[in-house]
Protein backbone atom coordinates (compact mmCIF):
# COMPACT_ATOMS: atom_id res chain seq x y z
CA UNK A 1 0.00 0.00 0.00
CA UNK A 2 1.39 3.39 -0.94
CA UNK A 3 1.13 6.41 1.28
CA UNK A 4 -1.36 7.91 -1.17
CA UNK A 5 -3.60 4.84 -0.92
CA UNK A 6 -3.29 4.93 2.85
CA UNK A 7 -4.34 8.58 2.87
CA UNK A 8 -7.33 7.80 0.65
CA UNK A 9 -8.47 5.02 2.99
CA UNK A 10 -8.08 7.29 6.02
CA UNK A 11 -10.26 9.89 4.32
CA UNK A 12 -12.78 7.32 3.22
CA UNK A 13 -13.13 5.10 6.28
CA UNK A 14 -11.79 7.27 9.10
CA UNK A 15 -9.15 6.63 11.71
CA UNK A 16 -10.34 3.26 13.02
CA UNK A 17 -8.47 0.70 10.95
CA UNK A 18 -10.79 -2.08 12.11
CA UNK A 19 -13.50 -0.34 10.06
CA UNK A 20 -11.40 -0.47 6.89
CA UNK A 21 -12.10 -3.27 4.43
CA UNK A 22 -10.27 -6.46 5.43
CA UNK A 23 -7.89 -6.56 2.42
CA UNK A 24 -6.49 -3.13 3.37
CA UNK A 25 -6.05 -3.68 7.10
CA UNK A 26 -2.91 -5.82 7.00
CA UNK A 27 -1.14 -3.57 4.51
CA UNK A 28 -2.12 -0.50 6.50
CA UNK A 29 -0.71 -1.97 9.71
CA UNK A 30 2.55 -2.79 7.93
CA UNK A 31 2.84 0.73 6.61
CA UNK A 32 2.12 2.19 10.04
CA UNK A 33 5.06 0.27 11.50
CA UNK A 34 7.47 1.83 9.03
CA UNK A 35 6.14 5.25 8.11
CA UNK A 36 5.98 8.34 10.30
CA UNK A 37 3.87 10.02 7.64
CA UNK A 38 1.31 7.21 7.75
CA UNK A 39 1.12 7.54 11.53
CA UNK A 40 0.58 11.29 11.18
CA UNK A 41 -2.17 10.75 8.62
CA UNK A 42 -3.92 8.24 10.89
CA UNK A 43 -3.62 10.52 13.92
CA UNK A 44 -5.25 13.29 11.90
CA UNK A 45 -8.07 10.97 10.82
CA UNK A 46 -8.67 9.90 14.43
CA UNK A 47 -8.77 13.56 15.46
CA UNK A 48 -11.34 14.32 12.77
CA UNK A 49 -13.43 11.32 13.88
CA UNK A 50 -13.42 12.67 17.41
CA UNK A 51 -14.57 16.08 16.21
CA UNK A 52 -17.30 14.56 14.05
CA UNK A 53 -18.50 12.57 17.07
CA UNK A 54 -18.89 15.80 19.01
CA UNK A 55 -21.10 17.18 16.28
CA UNK A 56 -23.42 14.19 16.09
CA UNK A 57 -26.91 15.66 15.78
CA UNK A 58 -29.12 14.96 18.77
CA UNK A 59 -32.80 15.54 18.37
CA UNK A 60 -34.89 16.20 21.46
CA UNK A 61 -37.55 13.71 22.48
CA UNK A 62 -40.04 16.51 22.01
CA UNK A 63 -39.22 16.44 18.30
CA UNK A 64 -39.99 12.74 18.13
CA UNK A 65 -43.27 13.28 20.02
CA UNK A 66 -44.31 16.08 17.66
CA UNK A 67 -43.65 13.97 14.58
CA UNK A 68 -45.51 10.96 16.02
CA UNK A 69 -48.49 13.15 16.90
CA UNK A 70 -48.52 14.81 13.48
CA UNK A 71 -48.41 11.45 11.71
CA UNK A 72 -51.26 10.14 13.86
CA UNK A 73 -53.31 13.27 13.15
CA UNK A 74 -52.82 12.87 9.41
CA UNK A 75 -53.67 9.20 9.32
CA UNK A 76 -56.40 9.02 11.98
CA UNK A 77 -57.97 12.44 11.42
CA UNK A 78 -61.33 12.75 9.66
CA UNK A 79 -60.95 12.33 5.91
CA UNK A 80 -61.51 15.63 4.12
CA UNK A 81 -64.73 15.78 2.15
CA UNK A 82 -63.87 17.03 -1.36
CA UNK A 83 -67.31 18.59 -1.84
CA UNK A 84 -67.34 20.48 1.41
CA UNK A 85 -63.74 21.57 1.03
CA UNK A 86 -64.36 22.83 -2.49
CA UNK A 87 -67.30 25.04 -1.53
CA UNK A 88 -66.00 26.07 1.85
CA UNK A 89 -62.68 27.15 0.44
CA UNK A 90 -63.62 28.45 -2.98
CA UNK A 91 -66.96 30.18 -2.37
CA UNK A 92 -65.73 33.13 -0.30
CA UNK A 93 -62.92 33.76 -2.72
CA UNK A 94 -65.05 33.63 -5.87
CA UNK A 95 -68.40 34.87 -4.65
CA UNK A 96 -67.66 37.93 -2.55
CA UNK A 97 -65.41 39.82 -4.97
CA UNK A 98 -67.93 39.29 -7.76
CA UNK A 99 -70.86 40.30 -5.53
CA UNK A 100 -69.01 43.39 -4.37
CA UNK A 101 -68.23 44.44 -7.93
CA UNK A 102 -71.86 44.01 -9.01
CA UNK A 103 -73.08 46.00 -6.01
CA UNK A 104 -70.68 48.85 -6.80
CA UNK A 105 -71.79 48.88 -10.44
CA UNK A 106 -75.48 48.92 -9.43
CA UNK A 107 -74.96 51.78 -6.99
CA UNK A 108 -73.02 53.75 -9.59
CA UNK A 109 -75.75 53.15 -12.19
CA UNK A 110 -78.54 54.26 -9.87
CA UNK A 111 -76.63 57.33 -8.81
CA UNK A 112 -75.79 58.32 -12.38
CA UNK A 113 -79.37 57.85 -13.58
CA UNK A 114 -80.91 59.74 -10.67
CA UNK A 115 -78.53 62.66 -11.25
CA UNK A 116 -79.42 62.73 -14.94
CA UNK A 117 -75.88 61.91 -15.96
CA UNK A 118 -76.98 58.75 -17.68
CA UNK A 119 -80.17 58.52 -19.82
CA UNK A 120 -82.89 56.13 -18.58
CA UNK A 121 -83.40 53.03 -20.64
CA UNK A 122 -86.54 50.89 -20.85
CA UNK A 123 -87.24 47.70 -22.64
CA UNK A 124 -90.40 45.75 -23.37
CA UNK A 125 -91.15 42.65 -25.34
CA UNK A 126 -93.57 43.14 -28.14
CA UNK A 127 -93.65 39.54 -29.14
CA UNK A 128 -91.85 36.40 -28.27
CA UNK A 129 -89.06 37.24 -30.67
CA UNK A 130 -88.83 41.02 -30.67
CA UNK A 131 -87.43 43.22 -28.02
CA UNK A 132 -87.87 46.96 -28.49
CA UNK A 133 -85.43 49.05 -26.61
CA UNK A 134 -86.39 52.60 -25.91
CA UNK A 135 -83.29 54.39 -24.96
CA UNK A 136 -82.65 57.91 -23.89
CA UNK A 137 -80.01 58.03 -26.60
CA UNK A 138 -82.50 57.14 -29.38
CA UNK A 139 -84.97 59.67 -27.96
CA UNK A 140 -82.29 62.32 -28.16
CA UNK A 141 -81.41 61.28 -31.70
CA UNK A 142 -84.94 61.92 -32.86
CA UNK B 1 -46.27 -12.92 12.99
CA UNK B 2 -43.52 -12.44 15.56
CA UNK B 3 -43.86 -9.64 18.09
CA UNK B 4 -43.41 -6.26 16.50
CA UNK B 5 -40.17 -5.62 18.36
CA UNK B 6 -38.61 -8.82 17.04
CA UNK B 7 -39.96 -8.59 13.50
CA UNK B 8 -37.49 -7.34 10.90
CA UNK B 9 -38.15 -4.19 8.88
CA UNK B 10 -39.15 -6.03 5.74
CA UNK B 11 -41.79 -8.09 7.61
CA UNK B 12 -43.20 -4.95 9.18
CA UNK B 13 -43.21 -3.24 5.80
CA UNK B 14 -45.13 -6.13 4.27
CA UNK B 15 -47.68 -5.71 7.08
CA UNK B 16 -47.83 -1.97 6.40
CA UNK B 17 -48.44 -2.61 2.71
CA UNK B 18 -51.37 -4.80 3.75
CA UNK B 19 -52.78 -1.85 5.72
CA UNK B 20 -51.71 -3.05 9.16
CA UNK B 21 -51.38 0.09 11.25
CA UNK B 22 -49.59 -1.63 14.14
CA UNK B 23 -46.78 -2.77 11.81
CA UNK B 24 -46.46 0.75 10.49
CA UNK B 25 -46.34 2.26 13.97
CA UNK B 26 -43.59 -0.18 14.94
CA UNK B 27 -41.56 0.85 11.89
CA UNK B 28 -41.99 4.54 12.64
CA UNK B 29 -40.96 4.14 16.28
CA UNK B 30 -37.93 2.08 15.29
CA UNK B 31 -36.55 4.51 12.71
CA UNK B 32 -37.83 7.90 13.82
CA UNK B 33 -34.79 9.04 15.82
CA UNK B 34 -32.21 8.14 13.18
CA UNK B 35 -34.34 9.63 10.42
CA UNK B 36 -34.63 12.89 12.33
CA UNK B 37 -30.86 12.97 12.89
CA UNK B 38 -30.23 12.31 9.20
CA UNK B 39 -32.65 15.02 8.09
CA UNK B 40 -31.28 17.47 10.66
CA UNK B 41 -27.82 17.11 9.15
CA UNK B 42 -29.15 18.30 5.79
CA UNK B 43 -31.78 20.93 6.59
CA UNK B 44 -31.33 24.14 8.52
CA UNK B 45 -33.52 23.64 11.60
CA UNK B 46 -35.16 21.11 13.90
CA UNK B 47 -38.58 22.19 12.65
CA UNK B 48 -37.59 21.53 9.03
CA UNK B 49 -36.20 18.13 9.99
CA UNK B 50 -39.48 17.26 11.72
CA UNK B 51 -41.45 18.30 8.65
CA UNK B 52 -39.22 16.26 6.34
CA UNK B 53 -39.44 13.11 8.46
CA UNK B 54 -43.18 13.44 9.01
CA UNK B 55 -43.64 13.79 5.27
CA UNK B 56 -41.37 10.82 4.57
CA UNK B 57 -43.23 8.49 6.92
CA UNK B 58 -46.59 9.62 5.60
CA UNK B 59 -45.38 8.83 2.08
CA UNK B 60 -44.41 5.39 3.26
CA UNK B 61 -47.91 4.83 4.65
CA UNK B 62 -49.58 6.22 1.54
CA UNK B 63 -47.36 4.40 -0.95
CA UNK B 64 -46.73 1.23 1.01
CA UNK B 65 -48.21 -0.77 -1.85
CA UNK B 66 -45.20 0.28 -3.95
CA UNK B 67 -42.87 -1.53 -1.60
CA UNK B 68 -41.40 -4.59 -3.22
CA UNK B 69 -39.56 -7.02 -1.02
CA UNK B 70 -37.08 -7.66 -3.82
CA UNK B 71 -33.94 -7.52 -1.76
CA UNK B 72 -33.91 -3.75 -1.23
CA UNK B 73 -33.55 -3.00 2.43
CA UNK B 74 -36.30 -0.96 4.00
CA UNK B 75 -33.78 1.51 5.44
CA UNK B 76 -32.37 2.14 1.96
CA UNK B 77 -35.85 3.10 0.78
CA UNK B 78 -36.61 5.16 3.88
CA UNK B 79 -33.33 7.06 3.91
CA UNK B 80 -33.60 7.74 0.19
CA UNK B 81 -36.97 9.39 0.78
CA UNK B 82 -35.65 11.33 3.79
CA UNK B 83 -32.52 12.55 1.96
CA UNK B 84 -34.44 13.58 -1.15
CA UNK B 85 -37.12 15.38 0.84
CA UNK B 86 -34.47 17.08 2.98
CA UNK B 87 -32.57 18.30 -0.08
CA UNK B 88 -35.84 19.55 -1.60
CA UNK B 89 -36.70 21.30 1.65
CA UNK B 90 -33.29 22.94 1.81
CA UNK B 91 -33.62 24.19 -1.76
CA UNK B 92 -37.11 25.53 -1.08
CA UNK B 93 -35.75 27.50 1.84
CA UNK B 94 -33.14 28.92 -0.53
CA UNK B 95 -30.43 27.84 1.83
CA UNK B 96 -27.02 28.79 0.47
CA UNK B 97 -23.99 26.98 1.85
CA UNK B 98 -21.55 29.73 0.98
CA UNK B 99 -23.55 32.30 2.89
CA UNK B 100 -23.86 29.99 5.82
CA UNK B 101 -20.14 29.34 5.68
CA UNK B 102 -19.59 33.03 6.24
CA UNK B 103 -21.45 32.68 9.55
CA UNK B 104 -18.99 30.21 11.03
CA UNK B 105 -18.36 31.22 14.63
CA UNK B 106 -15.11 33.10 14.92
CA UNK B 107 -12.71 30.93 16.90
CA UNK B 108 -10.55 33.99 17.58
CA UNK B 109 -13.13 34.94 20.19
CA UNK B 110 -11.89 32.06 22.27
CA UNK B 111 -8.22 32.58 21.48
CA UNK B 112 -7.20 33.28 25.03
CA UNK B 113 -8.58 30.03 26.35
CA UNK B 114 -8.81 26.48 25.14
CA UNK B 115 -11.76 26.04 22.83
CA UNK B 116 -14.60 24.61 24.85
CA UNK B 117 -16.16 21.40 23.64
CA UNK B 118 -19.39 23.16 22.81
CA UNK B 119 -17.66 25.75 20.71
CA UNK B 120 -15.69 23.09 18.90
CA UNK B 121 -18.87 21.14 18.20
CA UNK B 122 -20.41 24.33 16.83
CA UNK B 123 -17.37 24.84 14.62
CA UNK B 124 -17.64 21.29 13.28
CA UNK B 125 -21.37 21.81 12.76
CA UNK B 126 -20.63 24.93 10.75
CA UNK B 127 -17.95 23.18 8.70
CA UNK B 128 -20.40 20.37 7.87
CA UNK B 129 -23.17 22.86 7.13
CA UNK B 130 -20.91 24.54 4.59
CA UNK B 131 -20.57 21.33 2.57
CA UNK B 132 -22.50 20.88 -0.67
CA UNK B 133 -25.69 19.00 0.09
CA UNK B 134 -24.74 15.64 -1.43
CA UNK B 135 -21.40 15.59 0.37
CA UNK B 136 -23.25 16.35 3.57
CA UNK B 137 -25.72 13.56 2.89
CA UNK B 138 -22.82 11.19 2.20
CA UNK B 139 -21.13 12.09 5.47
CA UNK B 140 -24.38 11.74 7.39
CA UNK B 141 -25.20 8.35 5.95
CA UNK B 142 -21.74 6.83 6.34
CA UNK B 143 -20.64 8.47 9.53
CA UNK B 144 -23.73 9.22 11.57
CA UNK B 145 -25.98 6.44 10.28
CA UNK B 146 -23.14 3.93 10.18
CA UNK B 147 -23.92 2.76 6.64
CA UNK B 148 -21.31 1.23 4.37
CA UNK B 149 -20.39 3.03 1.16
CA UNK B 150 -22.32 0.42 -0.81
CA UNK B 151 -25.52 0.95 1.23
CA UNK B 152 -25.18 4.72 1.13
CA UNK B 153 -24.62 4.63 -2.63
CA UNK B 154 -28.00 2.90 -2.99
CA UNK B 155 -29.66 5.60 -0.92
CA UNK B 156 -28.15 8.41 -2.99
CA UNK B 157 -28.53 6.39 -6.18
CA UNK B 158 -24.93 6.84 -7.25
CA UNK B 159 -22.16 4.37 -8.03
CA UNK B 160 -19.92 3.16 -5.22
CA UNK B 161 -16.87 5.05 -6.58
CA UNK B 162 -18.97 8.22 -6.81
CA UNK B 163 -20.11 7.67 -3.23
CA UNK B 164 -16.52 7.19 -2.08
CA UNK B 165 -15.53 10.36 -3.85
CA UNK B 166 -18.32 12.32 -2.14
CA UNK B 167 -17.24 11.00 1.24
CA UNK B 168 -13.53 11.66 0.74
CA UNK B 169 -14.19 15.19 -0.46
CA UNK B 170 -16.55 15.81 2.47
CA UNK B 171 -14.03 14.71 5.08
CA UNK B 172 -11.21 16.63 3.42
CA UNK B 173 -13.27 19.78 3.21
CA UNK B 174 -14.34 19.59 6.86
CA UNK B 175 -10.75 18.96 7.93
CA UNK B 176 -9.43 21.78 5.80
CA UNK B 177 -12.03 24.19 7.15
CA UNK B 178 -11.21 23.26 10.74
CA UNK B 179 -7.49 23.70 10.05
CA UNK B 180 -8.23 27.11 8.61
CA UNK B 181 -10.17 28.06 11.71
CA UNK B 182 -7.40 26.82 13.98
CA UNK B 183 -4.86 28.86 12.05
CA UNK B 184 -7.07 31.91 12.47
CA UNK B 185 -7.26 31.21 16.17
CA UNK B 186 -3.50 30.96 16.41
CA UNK B 187 -3.16 34.27 14.59
CA UNK B 188 -1.60 32.79 11.48
CA UNK B 189 -2.83 34.92 8.56
CA UNK B 190 -1.84 32.36 5.88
Amino acid sequence: MTLKEFNHCADLYGGAIDRWPAPHRGEAMSLLRTSDEARAILAEAVALDTLLDRAAPVMAQASERRVLDAIARHIDGPPPSPGITLFAAAAPVRFWPAAGLLAIMAMAGIAATSQGLWPAQTACAVSGWDIVVTSGYTEMMR
Amino acid sequence: MKGFDEADDETLMAGTAAGDRASYDALVRRHLRRSLALARRIVASDADAEEVVQDAFLRIWTHADRWRGDGTRFTTWLYRIVVNRAIDQRRRRNFRPLEEAAEVPDPAAAADTAIAAREMAAAVDAAIAALPERQRAALSLCYYQGMSCAQASEVLQVSIPAMESLLVRARRMVRSRLHFMNRQKDGDPT
